[in-house]
């Protein structure tokens, strides 16, 4: 219904907390948006301020070319979802989800009407005459959803709305809440701290820490094109492995071991501000076998952990380097065996020691749609 | 499923039947540690309450002796037909202590709810704000009454600080009490043909004891409904913002309804404590604003009669339960009743595990049913959504349009507004609590000796001879405030240790132990504090008069440590339920611990349980110390001799005392010397606990 801009929006908590940096955020309109990062970065101070619950230090918000920045949560007109569901105890489903319509004077029959609607989109229709305590998790989350629909609101906010749930429910309301979306085509925009949550559902993410954005993109940018450090880290799992490393002419030299770079390579991490780099590739952008294969290092057997679909094996190569890899189907090892590994240049990446930035893939911190 | 289900309610026996043997040494500890307050209850109210009871029908009197000479209804009749002078009395005074209860519970209440509802807010000095709150509560009434009898509402002649700011405006001075003071109103006769007694009507004088109570109380109740608001949690009142509500609603629709059975409770705990006044009223020797119980004081030690003394105090009894009845039932959550058989019918079907087959088979159809219909629904969902749709269509974002250059100015505008009026009404009430206080120690250093000739903001005359005449020479008058010191110390000291002992072993019981009539025994403690101390003293003197009859060595009477058996029993609830909060708040895996490693109950207890209770045990100390320090009633009644006199006994009798008016010195200023000294101690205490304090006294509430 309406697009987000956040202009260089500061929020500085009395006395001097500085929880959000010169902010500059586009949500599109219709857009499925995930803010993600680690605790206590800001996320749900992010979202308070689009809400309107916390005004912005310093710096502009607009809804469309509204600017809202001054304006109080109930002109804004949009919904959110607590963590903590945040349903009133002492009134019913039906009151709940009406409350707004019922603060708003809307025509009872109207209001009765969105309610029914919404009830059935979420399947809750049969639980109206009940408090929230007499209701499971995911009925309370059905419910809680349920409220921001009836009010057809302009901007769905959501604060991490699955992680009081099971992982079995959680993944089931995650499903329904993309299709939710999808259906209502309403922005939305979405916090949690759980990487899969958002790599599942987000059209595009925003990935924060200490109240900087450090990178917006789709998943799959996120993923294979990790702005900085951080991004590569804090995206996927089992994480990144990260190697300090020297340049050293056209090869990167980790404790004795040597790796030759490619043309592209070689010239995008010359740009480096010095001879210390970070190599980082995902566990599951290795092969690793008990015989020696081409391009392999030896490594040290150190854990393996056997998930059924994959075998996650952590190594230890070239003297106290300690590193993940990721094998299909069931890898046989004991500690201390040894093994062979290898990683594919074509998906590694570079990153600067001071700077953090990747250099192997220059990408701004959000591309101007 | 069918076995299944059958075979649930075997294991549940089983277990049950486990359970019993295994804790059966527990709950031979349970009941062990349950007997001090046992003991307490039974002799500090039970065989009182006995007592009271009965004499309440006898003729007893100084000439007829404790017991009477014989069975009568004739108290009862007396009181309550309007025909005798008590009679007239008895309605008269229920009628002022009714208009002042009521009037004053019902500020308190609406005071207390803006305090608490501005102490809810996060801002800068929270802590400060709240402290302030505990200075009245931590003040005797009997001093809180003498401060404003005496400096704040006394008339211009005695540079009174109200008229004196009234003169500064220009404004006539008001008669704030006495015999000059304003007559508000008639009192309305509802026994039209034999009025009470028609002199007297309500006055100023009320309005100012309300005013002094609501002064005293208010802070304190504003601390249980900050408790209650607790309950709400911060993300309702923001889903609330965003659905659009503004304050009221937010208020009328979220707070009011979440935090009202809590509030009961504490309405009727106020209720109670408004109907037994005593220390706010005596102080101004005023039959306008004479209350029930001094009524029943003044049957007990001016005209001796006994009996007439108890039944006014059972009917106050009564009056009160009355009262805790109805607010109970205005303000418990109606639907909460209706849910819970709701819950019960779920249950029951949950449950049922004797169905025949063919009984079986329809639940199954029904659910069979269910699922179809939910498929038809599910169906149905895409034509919604298409409906929502439309609606949408129709209905245009309001915001896109609306928003004007002066609309955001408004916005800007209320809310510098609403928060300079938040930050008005914060100081506004840190003054209104504290103030009174600070008066007093600005007062407490004026020389007594040096005649006042206009009213004084700083004193013109410092000096520290307030004090002295105080510690000194003022035993010459009959009051001893140092040997008043010394025997609150002593009175209070001692009352608070036996209520810490009584009330852990109690409180740990009931915490962490199941036994047999549990509930009885909370109910027992629970009316226990609703209990007037009226309908106690005068029994509980005549049963230690009694049995010191028997055996010489135990008169207590006239003895300090006579009062610390009643002070317990008094201050045990509270104690009690605070206690009870602290030991719950003490993980279970810690009790399990200790079990393993092989302490018995009572070393877990002493070892493990009471070291970690600490700050409970301190916090309790300090309100059961404050509470007995504090007390007038009782010690009026019970100490008799100047030299066993408490401070709150000793300030009475010092604003009583004829000879004192004689004095080379200014009375007023060294009773506000006086009062500094019994009241600064107490108030630091309080202020650097108050953390703690308030801790103790909302979970203490909350529970209970
Ligand atoms: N009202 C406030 N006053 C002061 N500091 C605050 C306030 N609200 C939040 N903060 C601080 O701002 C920082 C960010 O808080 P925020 O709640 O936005 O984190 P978050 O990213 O949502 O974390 P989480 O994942 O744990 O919910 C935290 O360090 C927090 O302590
Ligand atoms: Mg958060």
């Amino acid at each position: 219904m309406v697009s987000v801009k956040l202009e260089k929006v500061n929020k500085i908590f009395a006395p001097n907390v500085h929880v959000l940096k010169d902010l500059d955020l586009n949500i599109q309109d219709k857009e499925f948006m995930v803010l993600v990062g680690p605790s206590g970065c800001g996320k749900s101070t992010c979202l308070n301020i689009i809400a309107g619950l916390e005004l912005v230090t310093d710096g502009k918000i607009m809804f469309g070319d509204a600017d809202v920045t001054e304006l109080p949560p109930k002109e804004r007109n949009l919904a959110m979802v607590f963590q903590s569901y945040a349903l009133y105890p002492h009134m019913d489903v039906r009151k709940n989800m009406s409350f707004a319509l019922r603060l708003a004077k809307k025509d009872p029959e109207y209001i009765e009407e969105m309610v029914q609607k919404a009830a059935n989109i979420l399947d809750i229709s049969d639980l109206l005459e009940r408090k929230p305590k007499e209701l499971s998790g995911g009925q309370r989350q059905r419910v809680a959803l349920g409220r921001c629909i009836v009010r057809d609101p302009s901007v769905f906010l959501f604060d991490e709305p699955l992680s009081n749930l099971d992982a079995k429910l959680r993944s089931q309301m995650r499903g329904e809440i993309i299709k939710l979306q999808k259906r209502l085509k309403t922005t939305l925009v979405y916090v949690t701290h759980d990487q899969v949550e958002a790599m599942s559902m987000a059209d595009r993410i925003t990935i924060l820490n200490d109240g900087y954005i450090q990178q917006v993109g789709t998943p799959s940018e996120v993923y294979n094109t990790p702005r900085n450090k951080f991004v590569a880290g804090f995206i996927g799992s089992p994480t990144m492995n990260f190697i300090e490393c020297v340049k050293d002419g056209k090869t990167l030299k980790f404790g004795d071991n040597i790796q030759k770079l490619t043309e592209i390579f070689d010239e995008k991490s010359s740009k480096a501000s010095s001879e210390k780099l970070i190599f980082g590739f995902r566990p599951e952008h290795t092969k690793i076998t008990s015989e020696p294969h081409e391009g392999a290092y030896k490594v040290t057997i150190n854990v393996v952990e056997y998930l059924g679909a994959q075998t996650v094996i952590s190594f230890e190569f070239s003297g106290k380097i300690s590193a993940m890899a990721i094998s299909p189907g069931f890898y046989s090892a004991n500690m201390g065996d040894t093994a062979y590994i290898s990683f594919p240049l074509e998906e590694a990446h570079i990153f600067d020691t001071e700077t953090n930035m990747n250099l192997i893939h220059e990408v701004p911190l959000q591309k101007i749609l | 499923m069918y076995d299944f289900d059958l075979k649930l309610p075997e294991n549940q026996i089983l277990n049950e039947k486990k359970k019993k043997t295994s804790l059966n040494s527990e709950t031979k500890f349970a009941l062990k540690i349950m007997i001090p307050a046992v003991l307490v209850f039974i002799f500090g109210i039970l065989v009182p309450l006995v007592i009271g009871i009965l004499i309440s029908f006898t003729d007893s009197s100084g000439i007829t002796g404790y017991f009477g000479s014989k069975v009568t209804l004739l108290n009862y009749h007396e009181l309550l037909t309007y025909g005798g002078i008590n009679g007239r009395h008895f309605w008269q005074y229920t009628y002022q202590t009714l208009f002042f209860a009521v009037s004053a519970v019902l500020l308190e209440f609406g005071l207390g709810l803006i305090f608490a509802l501005l102490l809810n807010k996060d801002f800068k000095g929270r802590g400060l704000a709240r402290a302030t709150l505990l200075i009245p509560w931590a003040l005797p009434t009997i001093a809180s009454a003498t401060i404003f009898r005496y400096e704040f509402l006394s008339p211009l002649s005695e540079y009174g600080v109200f008229n004196s700011i009234l003169g500064l405006f220009g404004l006539r001075e008001i008669s704030f009490f006495g015999a000059d003071a304003l007559t508000l109103f008639s009192l309305p006769a509802f026994i039209p043909f034999a009025p009470f007694i028609t002199h007297i009507d309500i006055s100023f004088t009320m309005i100012s004891c309300i005013f002094i109570d609501v002064w005293k109380t208010t802070p304190f109740f504003s601390l249980l409904i900050l408790a209650a608001l607790q309950v709400v949690p911060e993300d309702l009142y923001k889903a609330a913002d965003i659905a659009g509500a503004n304050g009221w609603q937010k208020f009328s629709k979220i707070t009011w309804p979440m935090i009202k059975p809590g509030v009961g409770i504490a309405l009727v705990f106020r209720m109670m404590d408004a109907i037994r006044v005593y220390d706010a009223v005596v102080i101004f020797r005023d039959d306008s604003v004479k209350s029930m119980t001094m009524q029943a004081v003044d049957f007990w030690s001016r005209s001796q009669k006994f009996g007439l003394s108890s039944t006014v105090a059972i009917l106050e009894f009564i009056l009160i339960i009355i009262f805790a009845i109805l607010i109970t039932k205005l303000t418990s959550r109606k639907s909460g009743k209706k849910s819970e058989k709701k819950i019960e019918k779920k249950l029951k079907i949950q449950l049922k595990i004797d169905q025949t087959p063919s009984e079986i088979h329809e639940d199954a159809l029904k659910t069979q049913r269910k699922i179809d219909l939910k498929e038809k629904f599910s169906k149905s969902k895409d034509k919604e959504i298409k409906e929502i749709d439309k609606i949408k269509k129709i209905s245009v974002s309001p915001i896109l349009k609306t928003i004007s250059p002066s609309m955001i100015r408004n916005y800007k505008r209320k809310r510098k507004i609403n928060k300079v009026i938040f930050v008005i009404l914060i100081i506004s009430m840190c003054i209104f609590c504290a103030l009174p206080f600070i008066w007093i120690v600005i007062r407490a250093f004026r020389n007594p000796f040096i005649a006042q000739t206009s009213f004084e903001m700083f004193p013109k005359f410092p000096s520290l001879e307030g004090f002295q005449v105080v510690l000194g020479q003022s035993d010459l008058y009959g009051v001893s405030f140092s040997r008043a010191l010394l025997n609150g110390f002593i009175l209070a000291g001692t009352t608070g240790i036996v209520v810490l002992i009584v009330g852990s072993l109690t409180g740990y019981a009931l915490a962490k132990f199941e036994f047999p009539a549990k509930n009885l025994a909370v109910l027992t403690i629970f009316t226990m504090t609703s209990m007037p101390a009226l309908i106690i003293v005068i029994p509980y003197f005549i049963q230690v008069k009694t049995i010191s009859g028997i055996i010489p060595f135990l008169d207590l009477t006239d003895n300090l440590l006579g009062l610390v058996l009643p002070y317990t029993a008094f201050n045990l609830p509270l104690a009690t339920f605070v206690l009870r909060s602290f030991f719950e708040e003490i993980p279970e895996d810690l009790w399990k611990a200790a079990k393993v490693d092989g302490a018995s109950n009572f070393q877990i207890f002493s070892k493990v349980i009471l070291p970690l209770a600490i700050p409970g045990l301190f916090t309790c100390f300090i309100l059961v110390f404050i509470a007995a320090w504090n007390e007038l009633l009782f010690a009026q009644i019970w100490l008799t001799s100047d030299e066993n006199h408490t401070v709150p006994r000793a300030i009475l009798r010092f604003v009583q005392n004829p000879l004192s008016l004689q004095a080379d010195w200014d009375t007023d200023l060294v009773l506000m010397a006086a009062t500094a000294i019994s009241t600064v101690p107490l108030v630091i205490i309080v202020l650097i606990f108050q953390k703690q304090i308030i801790k103790g006294i909302t979970s203490g509430a909350v529970k209970g």
